[in-house]
């Protein structure tokens, strides 16, 4: 069967660029070329969308839908940016889509669903019992609303610029400037008061 | 009471004002302000903790594509579906659609052909007398343009399938 006759190692393709990759997927829907994009973006925008989500198990889930979008909407893309802030652009769509029903869910509540799994899997204990403050920053990035994590991450993470992130989130260059200042400094207050309560 | 961020943002606001403000000229270079270069050590450190989480299964990448492959290979089948249904009604709807359009215009047609074989003329008068001489003509010119397009809507979607069944044979 024709289907499976592809081999991932076999067919890879590291050394094309982006928009080769992608441009390839959009002509000839090569699954090789595309294996290679998920390969070079899904563990950044997994990251992202676990920020965002806060649930492992459903941001894997939404990573493979987001990347499966990238593949059927390839024909779609206009070059009117990069290629790695279109696939940003439409994870954090999905993500913020996401969030949105979940929440509008009866069962749903926000106060369970971050934090439980978010500890377990993306907060080593040595880390945290290292620096005090860590955990606390974790604890207050936490209680962010599901676009500031994204910014966040976006920022420091995955070292977007501003104009990238702007183009993301769909907001001015300006906003997102603005919205890191006041994130900054709701954070630091958040790690001065809750280190001085606890002294 | 101890404070591990002694500004409070004042002076980090002060100095990023919108038209100043340019996190990517100072996100780790103001030497200066040993706070902010702090809070942005912490965050980083945070963010960073993605790096040592399970994240991924390691055949992500693979099953993600295998995934593709799938629904491409659905996606053509049913491509072809669609095709073999089409190819098969739109003759189909022509030739009801040519009968109607006769039937419409020249209602007695039967007789009038029994009646050439006869040689009677006593249906060809009839058919004289019934036949719709303008609606006629305007229902068989509405009739034969419908059937036109249908047509031309099959030699588009023909193509259309053939295109997107060339390209999906070149992906594997």
């Amino acid at each position: 069967m024709t289907l499976f006759n592809f081999t991932s190692s076999r067919n890879r393709r590291p050394r094309d660029t982006d928009d080769e990759l992608l441009a390839s997927v959009a002509a000839t829907g090569s699954v090789s070329a595309f294996e290679t994009l998920v390969e070079r973006y899904s563990r950044r925008v997994f990251a992202l969308i676990v920020r965002v989500v806060g649930s492992a198990p459903d941001a894997e889930e939404l990573t493979q839908d987001v990347m499966m979008r990238v593949y059927n909407r390839a024909i779609a893309f206009d070059g009117r940016s990069a290629v790695g802030t279109w696939i940003f652009r439409i994870a954090y769509n999905m993500a913020i889509d996401y969030t949105r029903s979940t929440a509008a869910r009866p069962d749903h509540t926000l106060a369970d669903t971050p934090l439980s799994d978010l500890d377990s899997r993306l907060h080593p204990a040595d880390e945290s019992d290292a620096d005090p403050r860590l955990a606390v920053l974790e604890a207050a990035m936490q209680r962010l609303e599901a676009a500031d994590r994204a910014l966040l991450t976006l920022y420091y993470y995955d070292s977007r610029s501003v104009a990238e992130i702007a183009e993301i989130m769909h907001m001015t260059a300006s906003n997102v400037k603005v919205r890191l200042m006041r994130l900054r400094n709701r954070l630091r207050e958040s790690i001065n008061s809750d280190l001085s309560s606890g002294l | 009471m101890k404070q591990i961020f002694h500004n409070q943002g004042e002076r980090h606001l002060a100095r990023r004002l919108p038209d100043s403000f340019n996190p990517d000229a100072t996100r780790h270079t103001d030497a200066d302000d040993s706070d902010d270069m702090l809070l942005d050590s912490l965050i980083s450190r945070s963010v960073s903790q993605l790096d040592r989480s399970p994240g991924l299964p390691s055949n992500f990448a693979y099953r993600t594509a295998m995934r593709a492959a799938a629904e491409a290979a659905e996606s053509r089948a049913r491509t072809e579906r669609r095709e073999r249904l089409l190819s098969r009604l739109i003759p189909a709807a022509a030739v009801v659609a040519a009968i109607a359009a006769v039937a419409i215009a020249v209602p007695n047609l039967p007789r009038i052909v029994a009646d050439i074989f006869t040689h009677d003329s006593q249906y060809m008068d009839m058919a004289a007398r019934t036949a719709l001489p303008a609606s006629a003509a305007w229902l068989i010119g509405v009739i034969s343009v419908v059937g036109a397009m249908l047509l031309g809507l099959n030699t588009i979607l023909k193509r259309i399938v053939t295109r997107t069944a060339t390209r999906n044979q070149s992906t594997h």
